[in-house]
């Protein structure tokens, strides 16, 4: 029976070989795709260490001099500036629609800032140094963004630790896989200035900027609201709105100009997080639709490729298939036969593919598309290519094997 | 020729089916391959107010390495007329802020607007040819003094003034009043260079603003080639002033990195950082071998129904033959007879394809790449940045390519038969 079907292959070789330049074309495209989208997918539903549902960003503006309304008082311009922030912040806190609000400085996902600072360990006998993104913002921070503890402290203590001077890293900040992050924990560092020494608190996992993105290290560090040089750090202010008061919120923002202005200091740019992290990741997202895209196109060209090959063919074939029935062929052996045949020239094709997906594998592993450390990826991008074009082969073949089945011997031959 | 479309017109309508099926499957393949390059196309395409896009060069970012690391970002006024200024083959250069800005925009106490406001100099509006609805653009000596004027969109001008002329109008961007000195066309944000809201007089950065021992600040330039001149000879004159730079900088153990400036249209908006050079070369790879799969896999769909439809017609070719048809001359009927198939089928798709991109191509496809903004990512192209002579020429060309990978085997084998063998039946 095999050597029959491989006899039979080659005798339609001119055809077949078409067949298996596809499938083999569209084999390697699938299994790239695979790896492409594994890649992109993998962080995406791992803890991403915060939560944004309900929380808002407004940007904090200073009047430039060159305005009319700019409030010139010497010297004490800039502290008066600090100070106002600090009234603008209390006016969003006694909105009856906020549960909290946090000044921020690069605090906020979904943005791509990366502000790299050292964690200097003081005391630390080889002086080194932990690099992470640093996450500046007011102590409510907790309320607002939920960082995780990965000791599932409490958010209370949490926000008391950044309160008296604690900060928050992840354990991505590890310097090598030797040292683990934990042995920080409870000593002092330095970190915004060299003058005061802050406690590494507690590990949280790494606030991401945004889904897809890998974890990196992460420093989490208190705003002291009384200290006039670190409000000036901040950008934003981060506001957790109550659930669903969103748009009353929005409204009272936009209704109550005091709220907005205070002397030189004024709040701008309010921004629902879900839009933010809309145009954050629409890169991402557009080119994971694009992938799939990508995947459903090139199983269906096989999946027509397929059906019209054999569409034909079976009718071309009908008086050998007739022949073969008065034979003794039962219809089931006809069915099995068909689909036997587009099973091999699946297994044929795949001999080069797998040759072609190992170069292509040595060539983008060792790139910043797949660290070696996702190798293991290609295998199974392989796996569910391999499945989807086989699911392909059946459908694709299926309905003309029934037509198969459905020939009558003595009309068919008949007509030959 | 009358004769050859009836015989073309009764060969379609005698196999519906397979003359349906090969419609469609080039409509979806030409639909594909065109989204492929209108798509590609957006950043290189010449429309106002980028009609001279071939001919213009962005130069900006700067990149110092020294003792104690590296710093990059915005180049100063002073780096752009080093690095720029007086470049042979050089017609215009245009001055414009480095990074541009979403600012608070109102008029006399109303609400305010978050606007993107662009500061550029007189030049620029020589460079880029903007449609003035009214008003007219920066002189020099407005450009010079900075003075308070500002030039709005029309969308802008609808939402302070109405219908109302804005020009000559006071508004307040970041709280600062400005006179409204004209008015012009809004542009795609998928032409981020010139995507702005409002545009003010450009000035070279403050003292304080400086950075990088003076080389970083918040300028960026524009540079119109004159025509006729090549790329690499600007490039080639930069990298001398580069050397030039570095020569004196090497005594403070500093160096200035190059990072290929200035960049043509198809570099500009691609993802780079001001450290890091453009990569040009892989989406062109990658394009180039998208088009391969995605025309060669059709095609070989397609001719399994060329091939149904020329075994039916053996015997006619025997006959043709037989009365001193010459191979090429079956050949090139069969081409040509397919041909009308893959028109009819290119322009369905061509039609469809257009529609589709300027309505929901904002799904797959990232304008503005990754750090796009917010108006890039949410804007889909316009019928003027898709369809041009361009488009239907390349379009032509994929039709050509596919006919000829679908029909060209199953042709020139239908085009060797034997006649006497055709005509018995012994050659189906």
């Amino acid at each position: 029976m095999k050597r029959n079907l491989i006899t039979q292959i080659k005798n339609e070789w001119r055809d077949n070989l078409w067949l298996i330049i596809e499938l083999m074309i569209v084999s390697v495209a699938v299994w790239m795709l695979c790896v492409f989208l594994n890649m992109a997918v993998r962080y995406k539903f791992e803890e991403k260490g915060f939560d944004t549902e309900d929380v808002y960003k407004i940007a904090i503006r200073t009047l430039p001099e060159t305005s009319p309304e700019y409030i010139d008082n010497g010297e004490k311009t800039w502290a008066d500036n600090m100070s106002d922030r600090r009234m603008l912040i209390n006016r969003i806190r006694k909105s009856p629609y906020v549960e909290a609000a946090a000044f921020s400085s690069n605090a906020l996902p979904y943005q791509f800032n990366y502000m790299g600072n050292e964690l200097n360990i003081i005391g630390s006998e080889d002086s080194i140094r932990y690099g992470g993104n640093v996450r500046l913002a007011s102590p409510e921070i907790v309320r607002v963004l939920k960082p995780v503890s990965l000791d599932n402290i409490p958010a209370e203590e949490l926000e008391n630790m950044l309160r008296s001077n604690g900060l928050f890293i992840s354990p991505e900040l590890r310097y090598d896989r030797l040292r683990n992050t934990r042995d920080l924990l409870g000593k002092k560092a330095l970190l915004y200035d060299t003058v005061t020494p802050r406690t590494v608190s507690a590990l949280i996992a790494s606030i991401r900027r945004n889904e897809y993105e890998h974890p990196v290290g992460t420093i989490l560090m208190g705003i002291d609201e009384n200290h006039d040089g670190l409000v000036a750090e901040a950008g934003d202010i981060a506001v957790r709105v109550k659930p669903g008061m969103g748009k009353k919120f929005e409204e009272e923002f936009y209704s109550t100009p005091e709220m907005r202005r205070m002397r030189n200091v004024y709040l701008t740019q309010l921004s629902d997080m879900d839009d933010v992290r809309s145009a954050n990741q629409h890169h991402s997202d557009t080119q994971v639709r694009l992938v799939c895209s990508g995947i459903l196109f090139l199983i269906v060209i096989i999946f027509l490729g397929l059906l019209g090959t054999f569409w034909f063919r079976i009718r071309q074939r009908s008086g050998e298939i007739a022949l073969r029935k008065t034979c003794g062929a039962t219809d089931s052996d006809i069915f099995k036969r068909t689909i036997g045949e587009g099973t091999l020239l699946l297994v044929i094709a795949s001999v080069p593919a797998i040759a072609a997906d190992i170069f292509l594998h040595y060539k983008i592993v060792s790139s910043d598309t797949v660290p070696s450390e996702y190798a293991w990826v290609s295998v199974i991008a392989f796996v569910i290519t391999t499945l989807l074009m086989a699911l392909m082969i059946i459908a694709g073949i299926a309905f003309p094997a029934k037509k198969a089945m459905e020939i009558e011997p003595a009309i068919a031959l008949k007509e030959e | 020729m009358t004769n050859y479309i009836k015989q073309i017109w009764y060969e379609l309508r005698h196999q519906p089916m397979v003359t349906v099926t090969s419609i469609l499957g080039t409509a979806f393949a030409i639909f594909l391959v065109m989204a492929v390059f209108m798509t590609s196309s957006i950043d290189t395409v010449e429309v106002s107010p980028e009609s001279n896009r071939s001919r213009i060069l962005t130069g900006k970012n700067i990149n110092l390495e020294y003792p104690q690391g590296s710093s990059s970002g915005s180049m100063s006024n002073s780096s752009a007329k080093k690095l720029y200024s007086d470049l042979k083959g050089i017609e215009k250069i245009a001055f414009s802020s480095g990074w541009d800005e979403n600012e608070d925009v109102s008029v006399k106490d109303g609400d305010c607007i978050s606007l993107l406001v662009k500061n550029v100099d007189n030049v620029y509006w020589e460079i880029f040819d903007y449609k003035f609805l009214s008003g007219k653009p920066f002189d020099k000596a407005t450009s010079d003094a900075g003075l308070k004027k500002a030039i709005i969109t029309k969308s802008v001008s609808k939402r302070f003034f109405g219908d109302a002329d804005a020009t000559g109008q006071e508004i307040k961007i970041s709280h600062v009043p400005y006179i409204v000195q004209g008015v012009v066309e809004d542009t795609s944000p998928l032409m981020p260079e010139t995507f702005a809201k409002v545009f003010t007089p450009y000035q070279p950065e403050a003292e304080g603003d400086l950075w990088m021992n003076g080389y970083g600040g918040d300028t960026k330039v524009y540079l119109l080639m004159k025509e006729g001149t090549e790329y690499e000879d600007i490039r080639s004159q930069v990298i001398n002033r580069y050397n030039t730079l570095n020569a004196s900088l090497a005594k403070e153990d500093s160096k200035l990195i190059y990072h290929q400036a200035p960049y043509t249209a198809e570099a500009v908006n691609l993802d780079f950082g001001s450290n890091t050079d453009p990569d040009v070369e892989t989406p062109r790879n990658i394009r180039y071998a998208v088009y391969f799969i995605l025309l060669l896999l059709p095609a070989i769909n397609l001719s399994s129904m060329t091939r149904s439809r020329l075994r039916r017609r053996v015997s006619e070719i025997g006959v043709r033959r037989a009365f001193g048809a010459t191979k090429s001359g079956i050949m090139g009927r069969f081409l040509g007879e397919n041909l009308v198939l893959t028109l009819a089928g290119g322009i369905i798709g061509l039609i469809l394809c257009v529609i589709f991109l300027a309505l929901f191509s904002n799904l797959f496809i990232s304008y503005g790449g990754q750090w796009g903004s917010a108006d890039s990512h949410g804007s889909t192209p316009t019928f003027s940045m898709l369809l041009n002579f361009k488009t239907f020429g390349i379009a032509l060309v994929f039709c050509l390519i596919l006919n000829l990978l679908s029909t060209g085997l199953p042709a020139w084998r239908a085009s060797r038969v034997n006649p006497a063998e055709a005509i018995s039946g012994k050659n189906d």
